[in-house]
């Protein structure tokens, strides 16, 4: 699904702040950015859905080295990930009908089938009656939902967020968390940069974690951290 | 695109509200132009076709020479018996006197002023008239008589015509080139504004098409507004100066209108500012994207 090796990337003439990632995301996978602020979880997303270009180094991803991507290509594969901002990145101007709409019409799916799905999706994650509300009427959780299901509605193979917890307390946290769980179990590889270690612990996902540009700690899906009932007890928060 | 939602709100930015009004200022200068070219090169035209196939000849009064009305028949008998000519009359003294009011006026007219005789002659169709041996026959007939084909005046007119013409198509062009300028400006402006926005969209798989198509559809829809503006103002212009009576019969140049065909032109310069909108927006911003990741 996704292979770094010897991954780094600098901002202009600045140093580098990716250095020497080496790892492979398996389809299906779901694993934990950890890392403290700056070390460099938001720029390795960033690669992850294609914002930038590494300044060295091969990143595959879908089996294509992105490198090697020409330009008219890359919508194409854009379209197969999912991104969930922590500031959210939503249209205000759009209602949260339009905003969850927006990877379908990319996709130039069809009107009928767009409004099925994304009213569907909505009312999944509780906002069923808040399609034509525009964001800045919403909550933070409202908006964090709205976010979650824009990325979601396309059915995307990797599901990227970058600190999605960050804007809602504890008890939505978890419940969000719940969500991506349940993408993953429905076969999304999901990627969650946080830096919020208590809500990670109560998962029983691997961690990526990035210290300085560097990766200080990587353990593949198949060595998952198994504590028994951790999951089971987040999901009665 | 009908009851697309628009994804970036281009209606409501500060670099583009502006930018109807100046396309209004540029259609109604456009519209001011070609109107003004088509008018002076109709009336040309109008005037070429009135003199074409005719011509005037011209007894001098003078003294010591026979009487007028005798000097006219014997200038009207040579003219009516060329096969080349279809008719010819002699202007009316009243008609004659009317021409000239305009800078003597009324009270210096008199019947007793020594004016030149004129005779209005019409040619057949495709006939040739060798004019110096008709003003000869003519001269020999009546002393002081000349022929006057019109072909001086003639030239005169066409050639301003064209001019004014090329100076027309010229300044349209020079409207359309600055229209464009400054499209591209407000295009790459909005384009900074959104940057964010397109960033986004580009994350989600937009392709440039799709941002492109945002652009050129407000662009549109602002070009063709701007138009209409300026169509309706140089139109209640072109009235205006109507009734202000400067497209009055001077009497001796023809009216200055526009054919159905020349509204028609200016018609569709609304349509033209949102096509040319529309394309300046789609290339600048496709332009622009391609330099993006």
């Amino acid at each position: 699904m996704v292979r770094f090796e010897n991954v780094g990337l600098r901002y202009g003439l600045g140093p580098e702040v990716l250095r020497d990632l080496t790892f492979e995301l398996e389809s299906g996978a779901f694993h934990f950015l950890v890392g403290p602020s700056g070390a460099g979880k938001s720029s390795l997303l960033q690669l992850l859905y294609l914002a930038r270009r590494p300044t060295r180094g091969l990143i595959t991803l879908f089996d294509r080295a992105v490198l090697k991507v020409p330009r008219r290509e890359l919508p194409a594969l854009r379209q197969r990930i999912g991104v969930v901002f922590q500031d959210f990145r939503l249209f205000d101007h759009l209602s949260a009908f339009d905003n969850v709409a927006l990877p379908l019409r990319l996709k130039g799916a069809k009107e009928p089938e767009i409004r099925k799905h994304v009213s569907e999706l909505l009312t999944w994650v509780e906002l069923g009656d808040h399609l034509d509300a525009l964001p800045p009427t919403l909550s933070g959780g409202q908006k964090q939902r709205v976010a979650i299901a824009r990325a979601v509605i396309a059915r995307p193979r990797l599901l990227l967020a970058d600190e999605p917890t960050g804007n809602v307390d504890d008890r939505i946290a978890v419940r969000l968390l719940h969500l991506f769980v349940d993408l993953h179990k429905m076969g999304t590889t999901v990627v969650i940069a946080t830096h919020n270690l208590e809500l990670v612990s109560r998962f029983r996902y691997p961690e990526l974690r990035l210290e300085n540009g560097e990766i200080k700690q990587f353990r593949p899906s198949a060595q998952r951290d198994a504590r028994p009932g951790i999951e089971a007890a987040a999901r009665r928060v | 695109m009908a009851g697309r939602i628009r994804v970036l709100p281009l209606d409501r930015d500060d670099s583009r509200r502006y930018l109807p009004w100046i396309v209004a200022v540029m259609v109604y200068l456009a519209a001011m132009t070609l109107a003004g070219a088509m008018a002076t090169a109709g009336m040309a035209l109008r005037w070429q076709t009135g003199l074409t196939g005719a011509l005037t000849v011209q007894l001098q009064p003078a003294a010591g020479t026979p009487a007028n009305d005798a000097r006219i028949e014997a200038v009207l008998s040579i003219l009516r018996a060329d096969a080349a000519v279809a008719s010819a009359e002699p202007v009316d003294e009243e008609k004659m006197l009317g021409f000239i009011q305009p800078w003597l006026g009324r009270e210096g007219l008199t019947l007793d002023l020594p004016l030149p005789r004129l005779i209005d002659v019409r040619l057949r169709d495709r006939a040739s008239v060798d004019l110096g041996d008709l003003a000869a026959r003519l001269e020999a007939a009546a002393p002081g008589t000349t022929v006057d084909d019109h072909a001086r005046w003639l030239t005169g007119i066409l050639k301003l015509a064209r001019v004014i013409r090329f100076i027309a198509f010229g300044t349209v062009a020079l409207i359309a080139a600055a229209a464009i300028t400054v499209l591209v400006f407000a295009t790459r402006a909005a384009l900074a504004v959104h940057k964010d926005s397109i960033a986004l969209l580009h994350i989600m798989g937009a392709r440039n098409r799709f941002i492109a198509d945002e652009f050129q559809g407000a662009a549109l829809a602002q070009g063709f507004r701007g138009g209409m503006i300026g169509l309706l103002t140089a139109l209640a212009t072109l009235v205006a100066l109507g009734s202000a009576g400067l497209n009055a019969d001077i009497g001796i140049l023809p009216q200055a209108t526009l054919t159905p065909l020349q509204w028609l032109v200016l018609a569709a310069l609304p349509p033209a500012a949102g096509a040319v909108a529309l394309i300046t927006a789609r290339l600048t911003v496709l332009r622009v994207l391609a330099q993006l990741v």
